[in-house]
């Protein structure tokens, strides 16, 4: 009886615990987030909730930090992103070559991506401590200036960009290398009797072809930078000062830290509209151009 | 994810628990030669019952934890202690009391941090009751022990929130050995403070010890703001104008900060905007600084043998004397309260009387830890403990009997208050214009005041 019943609703049934658990863990906090973003809120009764409007978002557009986090943030991705396009391009070439000991090469250059990002980020801020750290210690060795690394406001974004290209080059190597591994022999051959040389080759056929892999490898990356979390809240916590808070990092501290929840929505919520809209450029310029 | 950056912040802040290995076999022992407990006190009388505390990664709970089993012992009640690093200790209690949630009894806080805010949402016990009653108060506890100021600050409107379990106040550490090397006397002013830095600096790189830097003071926001207020007030700042507008753009304030940022960046470590107690108090205990600026519970770490590589060279004085003449320090206290959530408030407060006993408090003194009971500081056990230091406990004793309560702006909405100063604090030793980064505080301190009250 049971069982028939089951049978006859399976087309709902079946999917039904995915379905409440995308309801509950993210349709729910996103409806709860816009809700939040037009509210004046903290975390209890005190100060009594309100509703402000877009009053938190002129708030936003008039702090002067928001600006700079938000700067901050394009800064990272834009020095981080095309960075690992272009190295994870070249360690995809190469490990598509057939070479002594290839598996294992292959398996270790992946391992940062594995890596759990906090202790990443751990490792690396040890690594790059001014007083105590290793890079410090190379970069004496080779008669070179120590570097504040990332404790200087100039250079803590290009420190965290360095730990990003490190941690994400691999994830872009390994979705240019399932494109190149695709790639058939038979066009590669053709060129090289037509006596098209390997720069040729590379730039008039491998790239090309491959240029839809490259396209989404960059449009997840960028997505994922631009929200970058975790590297910069372990290494920096945002500092010096505001020199290296993007604006995840602002919202965060603007609830957990400022107990200004309501602010904080606003501020994700516009961080999800620009992360929406530079994805959506991407994608256009990347169609626009075939 | 939060939990994935708690546990490795956690690794890290172990380091510093290290420092308090030695005190503790001290404390033990005093805990061993203690009286037992007043013969007409039941402590079972909640037995059975499980107490959640959730603890800031402090020396104070370094101390406390491994002695949990003898309150389990002397209570029949499980003790279960939590203990995360600042931040995380924070947002954990924030998630926790706003959510009404029952699995924190008690709790470790900051009166001028905590109480506004706790108080305000409900967060927080009174414990009148509790003191009040001779069958739920031990008469050993004697409430009256406590410095009489720092209790008075757990105190809102004629009802008391909280036991005190530390304070302390900011004071100056030096090198005795690189001061009598080099002929210099201890400074006792503001100007002799820069003069002291400035000759070190000089003798230094003449000693050829130029790594060593004179000065280690907070530079990060928006720890540097409870250095910062010491500052502050010796110029004659104040947090707010008579009107309740923010006075951090007064000429005081700018000179205050100007002072202190030209002192940290020129005679501090280049990292100084990244750098609080922690990093500090690392390079004062490695040798690398021959001055620092921070609180007196430090001296643990840096008279600590295990952590520390400047064992008996260390100096201590009083916070420097402002233009005024006058030391304007002022003093910080942690402690413990119950959460108006609980469902075993009985049990908790029997682990506070517990935790905050004379025994404990004295044990704490002889850890390094600065107790909040005044029987510990004078009590016969301490003044001829190992690790006693005259000199640490006459300008800790100076500062406590002339220092304000308010290191932080008198708000409800106290980080974002600290952290407006502290944004100017790192503009400032950045080497931006001063009077510009303290407009900046202003409009922030407003605002804050504006969206949480005072």
């Amino acid at each position: 009886m049971r069982s028939s019943w089951i049978d006859r609703n399976l087309s709902w049934v079946f999917p039904l615990p995915a379905i409440l658990a995308v309801l509950l863990l993210i349709v729910g906090p996103v409806i709860a987030n816009l809700a939040f973003s037009v509210q004046n809120r903290s975390w209890g009764i005190f100060p009594v909730p309100s509703f402000v409007g877009l009053g938190n978002f002129v708030s936003a557009f008039e702090d002067s930090r928001f600006w700079s986090s938000a700067l901050n943030m394009f800064y990272l991705t834009i020095i981080a992103v095309p960075a690992e396009a272009i190295l994870g391009l070249a360690l995809a070439l190469l490990l598509n070559r057939d070479f002594f000991l290839k598996g294992v090469v292959r398996s270790l250059v992946l391992l940062p991506m594995i890596a759990t990002p906090v202790a990443v980020a751990l490792i690396w801020s040890l690594m790059m401590n001014p007083e105590l750290g290793v890079l410090n210690y190379f970069l004496q060795s080779l008669h070179l200036h120590r570097s504040l690394w990332a404790t200087s406001p100039a250079l803590a974004i290009p420190s965290i960009a360095l730990v990003d290209i490190w941690e994400w080059t691999p994830f872009m190597a390994l979705i240019m290398l399932a494109a190149l591994q695709s790639l058939s022999q038979d066009q590669m051959e053709a060129a090289k009797i037509d006596g098209a040389n390997a720069l040729q080759r590379l730039f008039r056929i491998i790239l090309p072809l491959i240029r839809p892999a490259v396209v989404v490898a960059v449009i997840l990356r960028t997505i994922d930078a631009l929200k970058t979390f975790d590297i910069i809240y372990v290494i920096t916590q945002g500092g010096p000062g505001t020199a290296s808070e993007t604006l995840n990092v602002y919202a965060f501290k603007s609830s957990f830290l400022y107990l200004r929840i309501g602010y904080s929505a606003s501020l994700l919520v516009i961080l999800a509209l620009v992360v929406v809209g530079v994805a959506a450029i991407l994608n256009i310029w990347a169609r626009g151009e075939k | 994810m939060t939990r994935k950056i708690l546990i490795a912040l956690a690794l890290s802040v172990l380091l510093v628990g290290v420092s308090f290995a030695n005190g503790q076999k001290e404390a033990t022992k005093a805990m061993q030669a203690g009286t037992t407990q007043a013969a007409g006190f039941n402590w079972k009388a909640n037995s059975g019952q499980t107490v959640n505390v959730v603890l800031d990664s402090h020396p104070w709970q370094k101390f406390i934890q491994p002695l949990a089993a003898e309150f389990e012992a002397k209570s029949g009640i499980h003790l279960d202690l939590q203990a995360y690093p600042e931040d995380q200790f924070r947002q954990k209690l924030l998630v926790n009391l706003s959510a009404g949630s029952t699995s924190v009894d008690s709790y470790m806080f900051m009166p001028a941090q905590d109480l506004a805010l706790y108080g305000k949402n409900g967060w927080i016990q009174p414990i009148d009751s509790y003191l009040n009653d001779p069958s739920k108060t031990s008469p050993n506890f004697d409430v009256n022990d406590f410095f009489k100021g720092v209790r008075a600050s757990y105190d809102v409107n004629g009802k008391t929130y909280g036991i005190p379990l530390h304070v302390e106040t900011f004071i100056l550490f030096y090198r005795t050995d690189l001061f009598k090397k080099f002929g210099l006397e201890v400074p006792q002013t503001m100007d002799q403070l820069k003069a002291v830095a400035e000759k070190l600096k000089q003798d230094l790189a003449a000693a050829g010890e130029s790594n060593v830097y004179p000065i280690a003071m907070r530079g990060k926001t928006p720890d540097a703001t409870s250095s910062m207020v010491n500052f502050l007030f010796s110029w004659g700042g104040t947090w707010f104008n008579a009107d309740g507008s923010s006075a951090l753009d007064s000429p005081a304030s700018v000179q205050a900060l100007t002072y202190y940022a030209g002192l940290l960046s020129k005679f501090g470590p280049p990292d100084a905007t990244s750098n609080s107690w922690q990093a500090d108090t690392q390079l004062f205990a490695q040798g690398q600084a021959a001055m620092m600026y921070d609180s007196n519970v430090f001296k643990a770490i840096v008279s600590n043998p295990q952590s520390s590589k400047v064992v008996g060279n260390v100096g201590y004085a009083p916070l420097p004397a402002g233009p005024d003449g006058k030391r304007h320090p002022t003093v910080l206290t942690w402690g413990l309260g119950i959460n108006t959530a609980s469902q075993h408030k009985d049990a908790a407060w029997d682990f506070i009387q517990w935790a905050l006993d004379k025994q404990n408090q004295l044990g704490y003194l002889q850890a390094g830890g600065p107790s909040a009971r005044a029987s510990a500081w004078e009590s016969p056990d301490f003044l001829s403990s190992n690790g006693y230091s005259k000199s640490w406990v006459d300008v800790s004793n100076l500062q406590y009997s002339i220092a304000k309560g308010d290191w932080n702006p008198p708000i409800v909405n106290v980080q974002q208050g600290r952290n407006a100063y502290g944004l100017a604090i790192v503009s400032a030793i950045q080497g931006n214009d001063v009077s510009t980064a303290l407009k900046d505080s202003v409009k922030r301190m407003d605002q804050a005041v504006k969206e949480f009250g005072r």
